[in-house]
């Protein structure tokens, strides 16, 4: 049986005419001038039927009659024509806090706020403490509510309405009120109701609040009910059909869609949505206070096919937001920029770019890894990849089943600094963000009058997972002929021919310093630099006043490379190496005139064991296998004095290594005063098996 | 669990019979209402309810003062010989007016007043205005029963076994207030001249009713027109009780009675009809 059943609903107003007449609506004056007063249609015929249990969302532009729609459900206002048949009864979240008055005290508002709900007192009394609690205002609850802060005021008056326990919650747009705590408090609120198996009938401009609450959707336009069914489908509907409107436009291009609804993009692959009903989205924050560009007023002023400019006056701050979005045959490209009328201060300016929960693989850079499984106690997003700097290129892989394609993501900024960051989003909304954001630093702000460019997000779709790996591991790879390096997560991998070379831990640099030693595998990077064909690449220690930096470029059959050392305070340096770690395919080794084999690795091996017996200063070292490349470490004549040493690993890492090893000239240990110092310079040679 | 079936319809009798049990059924909110008006308007005075019988105290001596010291209306055959007699008498009449009155201005401005309440939850409406009027006649309740004690036992003694029929009389002035109040309340939905129109009615009333001189004093030719007035009859029958101590005469009583039923049910009816659509026109 259904527990709201609506059968040809009308609801009709009198136009009011107060404010053109002196004597007010239906007035004497009108009367007498023979003026008939107008009406107005808000609902025309609704016929909708809720059953038990269900969550229904009610979407559809300003003045569409959502509200009005709930209120007639409410019983407050009455239908013109038609019949409302609701079973059972129903608490209403239209404006929360009716008849609160100002100078009752907390406690005795309950009391009256309840009665009007339709509680007895004895009702009251025993969920009483449990309103307060919910409401978070112990101490305050014998306080008139007019020394209440608004926050505090919304609190009780939710704590108040949904401790009733109705049937039917009928929940208007009131969680765009009270700080953001609450608001989350209140949407897991009405998610548990919601799995309590209340009736919940929901009206919110946030879609895709409406998408993860709801089993159903009624999209309402002019007074009738144009659209209903799955979420998913009738929102798209909504973001579509509403296209003939000043801030939408619709763009396409092989296999991409992307729709621009006043303020959000949602791009579709192959008819399959990328992103959620939230879509795309920007938000600035001035002086403490989010401002969502989906709050502002826009306008589509150059349409194309595949192209587009929107400007969107912000609703409270003096600024225009343009965009500019592009769309080709497998990226899209959104230019963000904003145009301030008068100085602003604006502190972060930050784009979330939401992705379907199909997405269930990360790239940060040089990192990749799962998105975690959310939790029922993710109330807010968790970070789940975020550097302090530097990453501009990221990527999102489909899980298995999914048919969502890898994305690649790059930001590029334009004057303002950026950085990413990859979250889960809250659990009741679901899937994935990127957060692009600008923290203005002091010396930016305010933003001065005039335009500011932000930042253009290029958004590429993959063939593959791994060729979107690649494309995001492509501003930190040196090639050179057939050999091919990259610098990932402080060492450098070798191949050649597409084939891996090095082995595990690949090139790497380690120093011994104030006892500690200390691998460049465990330096905090930043971002590469490019230089024409040279990598360059800072990373600091997180424990030790020193930084490395690797310069990389191509060299005839593999690459050269210097490594620096800044040393910030005075330092210890006991001894220091290079090495290049191999498969243990490699079974033979050459050192100047010196060579010899490498022995087997076996079970019993649980420490490193250097093999060769002269250690005298070299300016080359090779290793060699059957059927791989002979790889050739070489120090540069400007390169400090170093020993070459052929190095078996402990039985678990299976690896044969070639090291160039800087200890102290004399005995004792090396004292590094403040600066910059040479730590090797030389290369490595991947010669072709022949 | 469901809990009552609500069905909305333009064509939804309005079941004029209902409004006792709802009534009832909303008493909670009603005595809510009333109690939060009234810690609104003492919460922060000093002497909170002692108002509700000083206000009354006062405006009885100012009228009793400039009705005997400036110009004096007492007189050969008036029946008022010493001061006292003339402000317990002023008293016993105004306490019922202001109740009267008040009730009736607040009840017609209530709707409006609460408009926000109105547009926002679902409950019996008529509790709106008869929460006005219960102000009222919490105030009533408070000021007549310490004024009879205060003034009669002290100064003008015990009244009689008259005070006895002072039941009937209130409950015949309750009926008439709630009647014209609802009528007021809704025709002041619609049109907000009704509140003006009230205030001035009622100065009318005030002085067409016999609180500062006795009935006797109104022109013969005038009384039964005069008498139309339900307040001057049941003012009338409230000096009978008190102060002539006498069983105020079935006439005075019939055609207020009357009144009130007309207007209790002429004011239940049009309220229920209207009630649906008072949240649209606030």
């Amino acid at each position: 049986m259904p527990i709201i059943e609506i059968d040809d609903l009308w609801k009709r107003y009198p136009t009011r005419r107060g404010a053109r007449t002196l004597i007010g609506r239906g007035g004497l004056s009108d009367y007498l001038r023979g003026v008939k007063s107008g009406t107005f249609d808000a609902l025309k015929g609704i016929n909708l039927s809720i059953e038990q249990g269900e969550s229904v969302g009610l979407i559809g532009a300003n003045g569409s009659g959502k509200s009005t729609l709930l209120k007639i459900i409410a019983g407050v206002s009455a239908p013109s024509q038609g019949n409302v048949v609701v079973e059972g009864r129903v608490a209403s979240l239209l404006e929360l806090g009716a008849g609160f008055h100002p100078i009752l005290t907390g406690r005795e508002n309950v009391y009256l706020n309840a009665a009007l709900l339709g509680l007895r007192k004895k009702t009251v009394d025993t969920l009483f403490d449990s309103i307060v609690e919910f409401a978070e205002l112990a101490e305050f609850i014998d306080q008139p509510v007019d020394t209440y802060s608004s926050g505090m005021f919304v609190r009780l008056a939710f704590s108040v309405a949904i401790h009733c326990d109705p049937d039917v919650f009928l929940v208007d747009e009131v969680l765009a009120v009270g700080d953001e705590a609450f608001q989350r408090k209140c949407r897991q609120r009405i998610g548990e109701l919601r799995d309590q198996g209340k009736t919940i009938l929901f009206v919110s401009h946030d879609l895709g609040l409406v998408n993860a609450l709801c089993d159903r959707v009624y999209l309402l336009d002019h007074g009738e009910l144009i659209e209903r069914g799955e979420p998913r489908a009738t929102i798209d509907y909504y973001l579509r059909r509403v296209g003939a409107e000043a801030g939408v436009h619709t763009m396409s291009a092989g296999p991409l869609e992307a729709v621009f609804s006043n303020g959000r993009i949602s791009l579709f692959h192959e008819h399959t949505e990328l992103t959620p009903p939230a879509g795309w989205t920007l938000q600035a924050n001035a002086l403490g206070a989010w401002h969502g560009a989906d709050t502002a007023a826009w306008e589509v002023t150059e349409r194309e096919p595949t192209r587009c400019v929107a400007r969107g006056r912000a609703a409270r701050l003096p600024l225009i937001w343009e965009w500019e979005l592009t769309l080709e045959a497998d990226a899209f490209e959104w230019r963000l920029a904003c145009h301030c009328e008068r100085a602003v201060e604006l502190g972060i300016i930050q784009a979330d770019l939401h992705l379907v929960a199909g997405y269930g693989r990360w790239i940060y850079g040089d990192l990749e890894d799962d998105f975690p499984e959310p939790s029922p106690e993710d109330t807010e997003r968790v970070h789940v990849a975020a550097t302090e700097e530097g990453v501009r290129v990221t990527g999102a892989l489909p899980s298995d089943a999914s048919p969502v394609p890898p994305l690649l993501i790059e930001a590029t900024e334009a004057n303002l600094p950026l950085r990413m960051a990859w979250t889960n989003a809250d659990y009741i909304t679901g899937g994935r963000i990127l957060e692009v954001a600008s923290h203005l630093p002091e010396s930016l702000r305010p933003v001065p009058e005039g335009n500011a460019k932000v930042a253009t997000i290029r958004c590429t779709i993959a063939k593959t997972p791994a060729d979107a790996r690649n494309a995001a591991l492509q501003d930190r790879t040196v090639t050179s002929g057939a050999v091919e390096a990259r610098f990932v997560r402080g060492a450098l991998a070798l191949s050649r021919d597409g084939k891996p070379v090095t082995h595990l831990l690949h090139c790497w640099a380690s120093i011994h310093a104030n006892h500690l030693w200390q691998d460049s595998q465990t330096l905090r990077w930043g971002a590469p630099e490019r230089d024409c064909d040279i990598l360059r690449v800072t990373g600091a220690s997180r424990r030790l006043p020193l930084k490395q930096t690797w310069e990389i470029r191509p060299h005839a059959d593999g690459i050269a490379l210097a490594i620096w050392l800044d040393i910030a305070e005075t330092t210890q340096i006991l001894e220091h190496h290079f090495s290049v770690m191999l498969p243990a395919t490699y079974d033979r080794w050459e050192i100047g005139e010196e060579r010899g084999d490498f022995p087997p690795i076996t079970p019993s091996d649980s420490d490193w064991s250097h093999l060769n017996r002269d250690f005298a200063p070299a300016t080359g070292i090779t290793a060699l296998s059957p059927a791989r490349p002979s790889v050739n470490l070489w120090a540069a004549p400007e390169c400090p004095p170093v020993r070459m040493t052929a190095v078996n690993t402990a039985y678990d890492q299976q690896g044969r290594v070639l090291q160039a090893l800087r200890t102290p000239d004399a005995p004792g240990v090396m004292v590094l005063e403040t600066g910059r110092y040479p730590l090797f310079e030389g290369g490595v040679t991947l010669m072709p098996v022949e | 669990m469901l809990s009552g079936r609500a069905i909305y319809s333009n064509a939804a009798p309005s079941r004029p019979w209902a409004f006792l049990p709802e009534l009832i059924r909303h008493r909670e909110v009603l005595v809510r209402l009333v109690a939060k008006d009234l810690k609104v308007r003492y919460r922060y005075a000093l002497i909170g309810f002692a108002w509700a019988v000083l206000e009354p105290l006062f405006l009885t001596l100012i009228l009793a003062f400039v009705f005997t010291m400036v110009f004096d209306i007492r007189g050969e055959g008036t029946g008022i010989e010493s001061r006292g007699q003339y402000a317990a008498m002023i008293l016993v009449a105004l306490i019922p007016w202001q109740f009267f009155s008040n009730g009736l201005s607040a009840a017609a401005n209530s709707l409006v007043d609460n408009r926000s309440l109105i547009g926002k939850v679902r409950f019996m409406r008529e509790v709106v205005p008869l929460s006005a009027i219960g102000v009222a006649l919490v105030n009533f309740l408070i000021a007549y029963p310490v004024m009879l004690l205060v003034g009669f036992i002290l100064m003008w003694g015990l009244p009689g076994v008259g005070a006895l029929y002072l039941l009937a009389i209130f409950l015949i002035q309750v009926a008439l207030v709630a009647g014209l109040g609802l009528l007021l309340a809704c025709g002041n939905a619609y049109y907000r001249d009704i509140s003006y129109m009230t205030g001035v009615a009622l100065t009318f009333l005030f002085y067409a009713s016999p609180i500062l001189y006795l009935v006797d004093m109104v022109p013969q030719s005038l009384y039964y027109f005069y008498m139309l007035n339900p307040m001057a009859c049941l003012i009338e029958a409230y000096r009978f009780c008190l102060i002539e101590n006498a069983m105020p005469s079935v006439q005075l009583l019939a055609w207020p009675a009357t009144a009130a039923a007309l207007a209790l049910g002429a004011g239940i009816v049009v309220f229920r009809r209207l009630a649906p659509n008072l949240a649209d026109q606030l």
